[in-house]
């Protein structure tokens, strides 16, 4: 795999990021003839970096491969101020971005989730539907082998998958007969994961340490999926790259990005076209780091927008303990179930909007044992540990739930005041849960006891807001139809620089109430080959 | 042998502090009788480098004192020097083998068998139901 520098000297395209959108990018661009450069901070990982098949997996994913960058702390991450916010965003930096670390619920938005304004009379339509999505959603669902069954009736369309369902396990079972006694919708559930062989990975081996890195391939990174591919095609990814700020020309025009290599040297990759997928926190301080005389508050910034109606998804959990051993140490982790049951508005319930519910295992036995700081250490430790983990090892199971948050301007990614290891100015979050989510969450929670007691479990610990449960980093370059109120079209080009494109999950409207990564590939993969057809239209900077 | 972070004194201390956390059961082994003061400490040491020196400071302020005591305070007053300790000594506790067959743990790797079969007649019953769809 080639991690060199760049030889490319002046690209058609540059992307920022190879995460889950610039893998998307990246081969849709180099299969439809460009040259395409991609700048990734991080570096390239092999299965047998991740530790799940390892004895020291479980202190590993508390560290090394932990989701949150600010505790992993690895050369690649850059600090991230939150202390103003009550959800700690989650994220990986390196090539397959954060899909390396994802859990891999690959879940299509609802119909109505584009249309909230018209259906809900809240925060804003997309400028596209379900309908325009659902090629994308189909194209990209049997690319990476994401498997599934097809027929789920929450959906108006009988989607199908490449491969079968993963096994619900005696967990799933369990809960299930728990939805069916209250009559409540459940399905198994679609996730990135390859349940068999597919193309060059082999089938999940159930280890469950999806969300520390799948050490057996099966799981649907990007690096996989589509990186390998793009860059045996030739597009050229340049590791260990951080960017410091775009470059742009007197007209107006985005000619690149200035960025550090890992030898702390400052370079310049120019393009004709440049594509961001940073992620709706590291695009948004791409952004406002790039000012100039032409554009005095950041790139692409004249609505005002970069940066504002942060949407995070503030994520509860639902933890049940039943008295039989239903292995629920066993992967993948990934999601067993899943319901849309309380998904769409109802007004009687004191909030619009909803969530979608998801079933997962619950780890290795370290996981059932660490110490509360706010807990005396007697109800952890002495007698107490033995009987705590013969309660819940194998024997607890979660309903977490995803939520959908509404935008709003003062939750916001800004430029902090500290700086990363390249002392590029590092980002702050504020973010505050607003009153409608809290409803939400409330109501939600108490459904998924309901669930869990329908179930038979013998105890039940909801905890209502999990702090790190920040993946789902949404909505900080809008798009939208009219530049005064969004930062980009519908194509992800940005209303003020006809070159420069957004495509990660900055660009939504609304969070939607599902795990965003297949809506992220889908915009995307809509987005870049729409660029690709209307190639001949498309200004460049070179 | 070689790599190893602990002396004689530091495991002592360490064996009369992890049996007090993990105790012996009817079912379960104590930290000690799982070797947790023997190899498996020094393994997981190396597995997280950060942790060393909270859990060497963690020793040393155990050093002497009734380890429920010692306990009690560090918990109180050190709560990263305890959660090294506690952390490091969990996770060598559950590389023993006697740990993983007194919990009957039969970790992956498992083949995925699909078991759409055991449920497949209550999704009939799930699509009947229907959702509305807006």
């Amino acid at each position: 795999m080639e991690n060199n520098r760049s030889d490319v000297k002046d690209a058609d395209v540059l992307i920022v990021g190879a995460g889950a959108s610039g893998g998307v990018a990246a081969l849709e661009l180099i299969r439809r003839g460009f040259s395409v450069v991609c700048l990734e901070q991080g570096d390239w990982a092999l299965n047998d970096d991740f530790t799940g098949d390892k004895p020291q997996w479980e202190l590993a994913r508390l560290k090394q491969w932990n989701s949150a960058p600010n505790t992993r702390a690895a050369a690649s991450d850059y600090p991230i101020d939150t202390t103003e916010s009550p959800i700690e965003p989650l994220m990986y930096n390196g090539v397959g971005g954060s899909t390396i670390l994802f859990s891999g619920h690959w879940v299509r938005a609802m119909p109505s989730d584009f249309r909230v304004r018209t259906l809900d009379g809240v925060a804003d339509d997309w400028p596209f539907q379900y309908e325009d999505l659902r090629p994308f959603y189909d194209e990209i669902t049997h690319h990476i082998g994401a498997s599934g069954l097809e027929g789920d009736p929450a959906y108006p369309d009988s989607h199908t998958f490449p491969l079968p369902p993963l096994p619900i396990g005696k967990y799933g079972l369990t809960a299930a007969k728990g939805m069916d006694k209250l009559g409540w919708h459940w399905w198994p559930a679609p996730n990135a994961i390859a349940s068999r062989k597919f193309k060059d990975r082999g089938a999940c081996v159930r280890y469950g340490s999806c969300e520390s890195g799948c050490p057996s391939g099966a799981k649907a990174s990007t690096d996989l999926t589509h990186l390998r591919e793009a860059v045996e095609l030739g597009v050229k990814v340049i590791t260990g790259a951080r960017v410091r700020h775009l470059t742009i020309n007197d007209q107006g025009l985005v000619t690149g990005a200035e960025y550090i290599d890992r030898d702390g040297k400052i370079q310049h990759q120019a393009a004709g076209v440049t594509v961001l997928a940073a992620n709706g926190i590291g695009t948004p301080r791409i952004l406002l780091n790039s000012t100039s005389t032409l554009f005095p508050n950041g790139l692409a910034n004249s609505s005002g927008l970069v940066g504002k109606r942060l949407m995070v998804h503030p994520y509860a959990s639902v933890y049940g303990t039943y008295e039989d051993d239903l292995e629920t140490y066993l992967g993948p982790t990934g999601q067993a179930l899943q319901s849309m049951h309380f998904y769409e508005t109802d007004t009687d319930r004191g909030f619009v909007r909803g969530g979608k519910w998801n079933l997962m295992p619950t780890g290795g036995p370290l996981t059932h044992t660490l110490w509360n700081r706010d807990t005396n250490w007697n109800e952890s430790f002495g007698p107490a540990f033995h009987n705590r983990l013969r309660s819940t090892f194998g024997r607890y199971t979660e309903w977490g739930i995803t939520t959908e948050d509404l935008p709003e301007e003062h939750n916001e990614v800004i430029i902090g005041d500290s700086f990363d290891s390249d002392g590029i100015p590092a980002p702050k979050i504020r973010y505050k849960i607003s009153e409608n989510t809290r409803r939400l969450l409330d109501f939600h929670v108490a459904r998924a006891v309901e669930a869990h007691e329908a179930a038979g479990a013998t105890s039940i610990e909801p905890i209502p807001v999990v702090r790190e449960s920040g993946w789902h980093l949404l909505g900080t370059a809008r798009m939208g139809t009219d530049p005064a109120n969004s930062v980009v079209d519908e194509w992800g080009r940005t209303h003020d620089v006809p070159n420069l494109f957004v495509i990660d999950g900055s660009v939504f409207v609304t969070s939607t109430g599902v795990n965003p990564t297949a809506t992220i590939m889908a915009v995307a993969l809509r987005a870049m080959r729409h660029l690709a057809d209307n190639r001949n239209d498309q200004r460049t900077a070179l | 042998m070689e790599n190893q972070l602990l002396d004689n004194d530091q495991r002592r201390v360490l064996a009369a502090v992890a049996d007090v956390l993990i105790p012996t059961n009817n079912e379960m082994p104590s930290a000690t009788d799982a070797g947790v003061t023997e190899n498996l400490i020094d393994m997981v040491l190396g597995y997280r480098a950060d942790l060393v020196p909270a859990f060497l400071d963690a020793l040393t302020d155990c050093s002497g004192k009734d380890p429920s005591t010692a306990l009690d305070e560090m918990a109180n007053k050190c709560p990263e020097k305890f959660e090294a300790l506690t952390l490091l000594t969990s996770a060598a506790y559950f590389q023993s083998a006697k740990v993983k067959a007194a919990l009957n743990y039969n970790p992956a790797p498992r083949t995925a068998i699909d078991d759409v079969d055991t449920y497949i007649d209550m999704l009939a019953d799930v699509v009947e139901r229907g959702f509305t769809i807006r």
